[in-house]
């Protein structure tokens, strides 16, 4: 335990030493909501009238772009994994006590403690310079966190197969690219053509979307458990496989 | 053998058809240092990274400290400190927190700042491990696999890469730690390193063992001869010189003498005495010993560094 607590502690430290990332990190959301704001901002009656549900265009649009940053967790696993390796300290680590494990243990919460910063910075720009309502409760909290873990989960999984970090960079950019486009994160599903609407179904990131969506703004309890047990079980699935498959000894 | 720390027997690692370590066997006594020399892709560093439980074993065993390497793993890595090659620690983490952080990952663990001290790292305690020069760096990876006590030290090439002065300061730190009592297991394609450090050196060649002994052993056995050399030589003294010592070889000015043991003082002091009576000039005179390079050029018929044959 104690292995893990050292990890998390120095985690954090050096994440916070890296002043650059984390000034994007935290200030990204903000400038995306006043350019949002700016850009949107004077379509916002007719944006209501165009939703069936009585949402405008900024509350669909807020769970997106919150699932989105929790996709980050993909490129966050994957580029710690993939540096680590690359600059020896995997292999420094592996002759050590600690487990791959409890290595894996400690970076989940990091990335999940990060993850859930980024979006309450995330919705209080939004709050703040939109002005959305965000029901911020315990269904959409596991959602964060499931969703966290299953984005990790593929991170891990993808440095598994690429070694080197520029190649890394191209990979999770297409896979996050392709997949926050078909998966109802910015344009609602119902508008796009049914190949895409099919991608959009076998896509975790629609059913993050719109569980996020289901208990943070319409209030629709029911689906966003549904929603949530998908994310969850696909979380389990892609975060234990990633972990069990996640080696750092080099035989 | 109570007092072998380490003993390798029958040690095989492959990588698909490729064999990188070939049926070798060795032992490594208490608080000696035990050298791997060899040029690249000889199996130096394969061989220890099975002992440091980096990579497994094709076939052969490995017992440290009297545990079996594939039984007791984790036993061994709370004993152990390994320095890898190309170490590397965490670029954005000060020397302090980035020793810290692996000295908490040891159930017991030395105090950091002795380490840091120790090491001559006072003065770089709190910068970023990633401003550190290659020769500093080297050095917190030598205070990292102190953290924890080690009865055994591994460090893998530890100054490959580095300019003289950091090779030396590495050498006086690796100097002290024998001192301390550790015993230590280096791998090196550096004679003047092995010659310098080792109390023991075990010659890797093409993943086998070519020659194991203390540095002087070695030498001695394969070496090859001593040689005297005069250098820029007048013709008078040169002729003088032929006349009076047999065996010998001209190079340019250079009058070259192999010195095989017997007669070693004899030749030595009629070379002088001529140089003194012909009135002649010899700018210098001096005995020129066999190197660990020369019996690695000896037994194999390659140079120890990259690509000489």
């Amino acid at each position: 335990m104690s292995r893990i607590i050292t990890d998390l502690k120095y985690s954090f430290i050096e994440i916070f030493n890296d002043k650059i990332n984390i000034i994007l990190q935290f200030i990204f959301p903000t400038i995306l909501f006043l350019l949002l704001g700016n850009v949107l901002g004077g379509l916002g009656s007719q944006l209501q009238n165009n939703a069936a549900s009585g949402m405008n265009y900024f509350d669909f649009l807020l769970p997106g772009i919150l699932a989105f940053f929790i996709m980050t967790a993909t490129q966050m696993a994957a580029g710690t994994i993939v540096h680590y390796r690359k600059s020896g300290v995997f292999r420094k680590l592996s002759t050590t006590p600690i487990s791959n494990m409890e290595w894996i243990a400690a970076r989940i919460i990091m990335w999940t403690i990060l993850i859930l910063l980024t979006l309450a910075v995330a919705m209080f720009a939004a709050w703040l310079i939109i002005g959305v309502h965000i029901n911020v409760n315990l269904i959409s909290l596991l959602l964060m966190v499931a969703g966290t873990a299953l984005f990790a989960g593929l991170g891990i999984l993808i440095a598994n197969f690429i070694k080197n970090e520029e190649a890394l960079l191209t990979v999770t950019l297409t896979i996050m690219g392709i997949t926050s486009l078909v998966s109802g994160t910015f344009i609602p599903v119902e508008t796009m053509s049914w190949p895409l609407q099919y991608l959009a179904k076998i896509s975790p990131l629609t059913y993050l979307s719109e569980g996020l969506r289901s208990s943070m703004i319409t209030g629709n309890t029911g689906d966003a458990i549904t929603d949530l047990a998908i994310v969850a079980v696909l979380g389990i699935i892609l975060f234990g496989v990633g972990a069990a498959t996640f080696s750092w000894k080099e035989d | 053998m109570v007092n072998n720390v380490i003993e390798a027997k029958s040690l095989v690692k492959n990588y698909g058809d490729f064999t990188a370590v070939n049926n070798i066997s060795f032992n490594v006594k208490k608080g000696e240092v035990f050298a791997f020399l060899g040029p690249n892709g000889a199996g130096k560093t394969t061989t220890v990274e099975m002992m440091e439980c980096l990579k497994s074993l094709t076939a052969g065993s490995i017992k440290i400290l009297g545990h079996d390497i594939k039984k007791d793993e984790i036993e061994i890595k709370r004993r152990i400190g390994v320095l890898p090659q190309d170490f590397g620690a965490f670029q954005l983490l000060t020397v302090y927190q980035n020793i810290d952080y692996f000295a908490q990952m040891y159930p017991k663990h030395v105090e950091v700042d002795d380490l840091i001290k120790m090491l001559g790292l006072k003065d770089k305690r709190n910068i970023l491990f990633g401003y550190l020069s290659g020769g500093l760096k080297q050095r917190v990876g030598i205070a990292i696999s102190l953290v924890n006590d080690p009865e055994i030290v591994f460090l893998d090439e530890p100054t490959t890469g580095l300019d003289p002065k950091a090779r030396r300061d590495v050498w006086a730190a690796i100097k002290d730690l024998k001192a301390r009592g550790k015993t230590i297991i280096l791998t090196t394609h550096y004679m003047e390193e092995a010659q310098n450090l080792a109390d023991r050196v075990c010659i890797l060649h093409n993943g086998r063992i070519i020659a194991e002994g203390t540095p002087e052993d070695l030498i001695g056995r394969y070496g090859g001869d001593k040689m005297l050399i005069i250098r820029k030589c007048s013709e008078i003294a040169k002729n003088e010189l032929i006349k009076t010592i047999q065996e010998y070889t001209i190079d340019g000015d250079n009058v070259l003498v192999k010195l095989s043991g017997e007669n070693d003082m004899k030749i030595i002091s009629k070379a002088a005495s001529i140089i003194d009576t012909s009135k002649s000039t010899c700018d210098e005179l001096y005995i020129r010993k066999a190197t660990l390079e020369n019996v690695f050029l000896n037994l194999t018929g390659d140079k120890l560094i990259e690509g000489g044959k």
